[in-house]
């Protein structure tokens, strides 16, 4: 009987331990996780009181050393190339390990083998966008360029030599909480890490939308209400009419089809970058300045790792990517360059014409083709692997299809096409002058970027820069007939007709977002821009002609919203207030209005009221694209967004199913033709509205609203409390976000800070012939552990917009207070 | 060997085994302990529970002040625990100390049976 016990004891003590080691759901293995020695204790992280120490690095071959600056920046000086990269990778790996391995496990569809199933959706639209086959593709041709191999694999080795280093004691936080463990890092990885940057920045598709809204609204009011160019923009380059043009265009009819197809993601308020240079003419100093604040989602562990990197061959200091060698954006001693997303529309989807799609043989012309079939393999953690054949066509990969009618949609996206932009980086991080930055933009393809430059020598200039088609008039902006052969040929831009202008007689270059020529360009194309911020930021840099840094740090930070100062006084004016129905309630939200100045500051409330209003009357004003009349079964979009926050990766998207128009397109209608078509609900039978009645309308549930966020919110009405700015985690737990930040901004001022999405780097750069200097600061930190004290260094600073001062060293004496040495010194073989 | 004894011992043991393997470790020492060197009475469970309990709470206490506590607050909020360090802390103990307690428990109970087969 005693033993019976014994044994039975012995089954309780093992399940125990089985238990306590197993992930239970959601929560990660309990026993595992909380125990001291091993557990997560032990990624809490103590500060050393060293301030130098001696570490053995197996893999480099000299003596090298790394200075920490008391925010944890790493300056790392190196004896060679190789030792440089490897270090790079090394520290990197360090402060960002699982940043960087999920953000590639993301592109490439993998995430389903670290959450399970309900990444599944997200997973199969990656493969089937072809991402990995994106990556393999640059990755082929960064193979036959022997600078950027060396950099590549050196940067990998050192990545790799930080993950043998680990166990399971050490491994970053994340993976205990999830349960899993590192992988290789390969060169692949960080092919996948600038296609995942490219599904970001060409985000922004229209091909779908547009042909459901030209099927709705018939060619005439489509091209009315989705005009390709902001007329009343003030473009990147004004008058740039390169005379080579018209020879390399397509010659093609218009072609589109219809079909109703899954929309892509639509961002609900625009998000961009800002960069400028201003000639030492028109600055106080004398020098050239050049600013970025390029705008993301706003994440933890931070998007850019903060890193100075200097060897024999470079001394350069910015951000980069994790994941990535070299600096992305940032300044040497000669030149400084930031980067903003050129919007232009590089991605088209042709409906192919099957005749036999399990077959996966498709007409082509006169001809049939056959696709090849690519099995991509979805491992699941818990679940069976999935195995899903994604067909390629002469265009691309069969991204989306229509089951029910058979119609399927091949994506031809230019981030698929062989390009090695870590060359681009890799010399503009060495470049000495214009013509070396010229150099290094011509290995430039995708996303297209607005390159902008400044130099020691006083030269200020711009550039866009990517691969984009030579193409006729409305080309690309719809779902077009993938059975037609004339679409495969195709032409492309050369780099020197992409917009550019050096030292202009103006004294300053500028991007951001806005469309990059006027109408003198020749070359057709179509996208997404911005409206207001550019001109805001044109606006001030033609004003002030004697620029100081602080003005810069200013017009960084300027909430100057220039589409409230445009069309709030048209929607005052237009408001009957004999109308109101409420008048206490009403004439309590438009009291906050009437002395504004259009600054969304976050201690404001106008912001609030004129925010809520300018939604509700697009909402009422643009009904005619909130059709419901639809089998909402059949559409949907996979977001990685919605997959974090409701474990699902598919959403309804019927509300979304159509692009509202340009603000500018509603703001004109407010203006000048009060009466159009447009103002009319479609669920009144009996009445035609006009611009008057939305006004009011949309009006009066905004004084609605408002009232009830004074009743509801503890009277808290003031936009940074009703933006509620959070940085989220990149797995979306709250635990690891910082708290709401009462910040102001708004997609339309410069200081483009909305909920989500915001200023992922801050920089300000003055080209002091003596030696530049630099501002700048992270909406996060150094480290991506939530137990250092580095995760969130900075975040404090950039929501009340302080900014640091770059320490650029000359060498590894420099150490100040605080600082730390660390000496690299090749494993004894 | 007397209660007080076994826990000094299995913090000690516990502590040598758990710094080269993984936490359960700690299980077999407190087995092995009560088995060995216990009495197979009532007492056997606490000198598991004390024995990994102490130690726990004392390690994680230590990385508690040391780190200011950034990791335990954002860990309490994760599991949705009020947001005080010893929470976690006296969390991660009591963990320990059942698994410990379990263990040495089940430990006497084989020498219970020990004992009683030989005395046969």
């Amino acid at each position: 009987m005693r033993w019976i016990k014994a044994v039975f004891g012995i089954v309780l003590v093992l399940s125990i331990v089985f238990v306590g080691n197993s992930k239970l759901g959601m929560l990660p293995p309990v026993v595992k996780f909380l125990e001291p020695y091993h557990g997560i204790w032990q990624n809490a992280e103590i500060s050393s009181a060293n301030t130098s120490d001696t570490f053995q690095l197996n893999g480099i071959n000299s003596d090298s050393k790394v200075v920490f600056d008391e925010r944890g920046v790493p300056h790392v000086f190196a004896a060679n190339d190789h030792d440089l990269y490897f270090i790079q990778g090394y520290l990197t790996a360090k402060d960002r390990l699982w940043q960087m391995e999920f953000q590639t496990h993301a592109a490439a569809g993998r995430l389903s083998e670290i959450i399970g199933e309900k990444a599944l959706d997200f997973d199969l639209e990656q493969r089937r966008i072809g991402m990995v086959w994106a990556a393999e593709n640059a990755l082929d041709l960064i193979s036959q360029d022997s600078v950027s191999v060396a950099a590549v694999s050196s940067y990998t080795d050192g990545v790799n030599q930080y993950i043998s280093n680990l166990n399971e004691t050490t491994f970053p936080l994340e993976y205990k909480l999830l349960d899993y463990g590192p992988e290789q890092w390969t060169a692949l990885k960080s092919a996948l890490l600038l296609k995942y940057m490219a599904k970001m920045l060409n985000g922004n598709e229209r091909d779908r939308p547009n042909t459901e809204a030209l099927k709705l609204l018939g060619p005439e009011i489509f091209n009315q209400l989705f005009p390709d160019q902001n007329y009343l923009s003030d473009p990147i380059v004004p008058e740039f009419a390169p005379d080579t043009a018209l020879g390399e265009q397509l010659n093609l009819d218009d072609v589109m089809t219809d079909g109703n197809w899954p929309m892509p993601e639509i961002q609900p308020h625009f998000v961009g970058s800002n960069n400028w240079a201003v000639s030492g003419s028109r600055t106080e100093g004398g020098s050239a300045i050049l600013c970025n604040d390029p705008h993301l989602a706003l994440g933890l562990p931070s998007i850019w790792y903060e890193i100075q990197l200097q060897s024999p061959s470079v001394n350069c200091y910015g951000v980069s990517l994790p994941g990535s060698p070299g600096i992305t954006i940032g300044f040497n001693d000669s030149i400084a360059w930031g980067v903003t997303n050129a919007g232009r529309d590089v991605k088209d989807y042709y409906e192919m014409d099957f005749v036999d799609f399990s077959e996966g043989t498709y007409r082509m012309g006169n001809e049939t083709l056959k696709a090849n079939k690519r099995l991509e393999e979805i491992k699941v953690r818990g679940g069976k692997t999935v195995i899903d054949t994604v067909l390629y066509t002469v265009f691309g990969p069969v991204a989306y299809s229509d089951k029910i009618a058979n119609k399927h949609l091949a994506l031809r996206w230019l981030a698929h096409d062989p390009s090695n932009e870590l060359r681009t980086f890799y010399e503009l991080n060495r470049s000495r002058n214009f013509s070396d930055y010229e150099a290094a933009l011509s290995h430039y393809n995708c996303p297209g970027q607005n390159f902008v430059y400044a130099d020691t020598k006083n030269n200020i200039a711009i550039w866009q820069q990517g691969k984009f088609k030579s193409m006729p008039k409305d080309y690309g902006k719809f779902i077009q007939d993938g059975s037609d052969a004339s679409h495969l040929k195709e032409k492309f831009i050369p780099q020197m007709d992409n917009p550019h202008m050096l030292n202009p007689e103006r004294g300053f270059v500028s991007s951001a977002n806005q469309p990059p020529t006027d109408a003198s360009y020749p070359y057709y194309y179509s996208g997404v821009f911005e409206e207001f911020r550019n001109r805001t930021i044109n606006n001030f840099l033609r004003r002030d002609s004697s620029i100081s840094i602080q003005d810069m740090m200013d017009l960084q930070l300027s909430n100057y919203n220039l589409l409230a100062a445009e069309a709030l006084p048209l929607m005052l004016r237009l408001l009957d207030t004999n109308k109101f129905q409420y008048p206490e309630n009403e004439r309590r939200a438009l009291n906050e209005l009437l002395d504004w100045d259009y600054n969304n500051n976050g201690e404001l409330i106008a912001p609030t009221v004129f925010e809520i209003w300018w939604d509700e009357l697009n909402n009422i004003l643009w009904d005619e694209f909130n059709s419901s009349d639809w089998d909402q079964d059949k559409y949907y979009l996979y977001s990685w967004e919605q997959l974090m926050k409701d474990g699902k990766a598919k959403i309804d998207m019927r509300d979304q199913r159509y692009v509202y128009p340009m603000a500018k397109v509603t703001i004109d209608l407010l203006e000048n033709h009060p009466n159009h078509i447009a103002f009319d609900h479609r669920s009144t039978n009996n009445s035609v509205e006009v611009a008057k009645d939305i006004v009011y309308d949309s009006f009066y549930w905004t004084a609605m609203k408002f009232g009830d966020i004074i009743k509801y919110e503890y009277n808290r009405p003031h936009w940074g409390f009703y933006k509620a700015t959070r940085v989220k985690h990149l797995a979306r737990l709250d635990a690891f976000s910082s708290k709401k930040l009462v910040v102001g901004g708004s997609g339309n001022a410069p200081n483009a800070t909305t909920a989500t999405h915001g200023p992922s780097w801050r920089m300000i750069v003055e080209m002091n012939p003596k030696g530049p200097k630099a501002w700048g600061v992270l909406p996060g930190g150094q480290s991506g552990n939530p137990g250092s004290n580095h995760y969130t260094t900075s975040l404090n600073s950039w929501a009340t917009g302080e900014y640091h001062q770059l320490n650029f060293l000359t060498n590894s004496e420099e150490i100040e207070e605080g600082w730390r040495l660390q000496t690299f010194k090749p494993a004894a073989e | 060997m007397n209660l007080f004894l076994r826990v000094v011992l299995i913090i000690g043991l516990s502590y040598a085994a758990q710094t080269f393997f993984p936490w359960w470790s700690a299980v077999v020492v407190a087995l092995l302990v009560e088995a060995i060197l216990g009495k197979g009475d009532n007492t056997s469970f606490f000198s598991g529970f004390y024995g990994i309990a102490i130690p726990w709470i004392i390690i994680s206490a230590y990385i508690d002040i040391k780190s200011e506590s950034i990791l335990t607050v954002r860990i309490l909020e994760l599991f949705k625990l009020p947001q005080f360090s010893s929470v976690l802390i006296v969390l991660t103990g009591l963990i320990g100390g059942l698994v410990g307690g379990v263990s040495s428990m089940v430990g006497g109970w084989i020498k219970d049976a020990i004992l009683h087969t030989n005395g046969k």
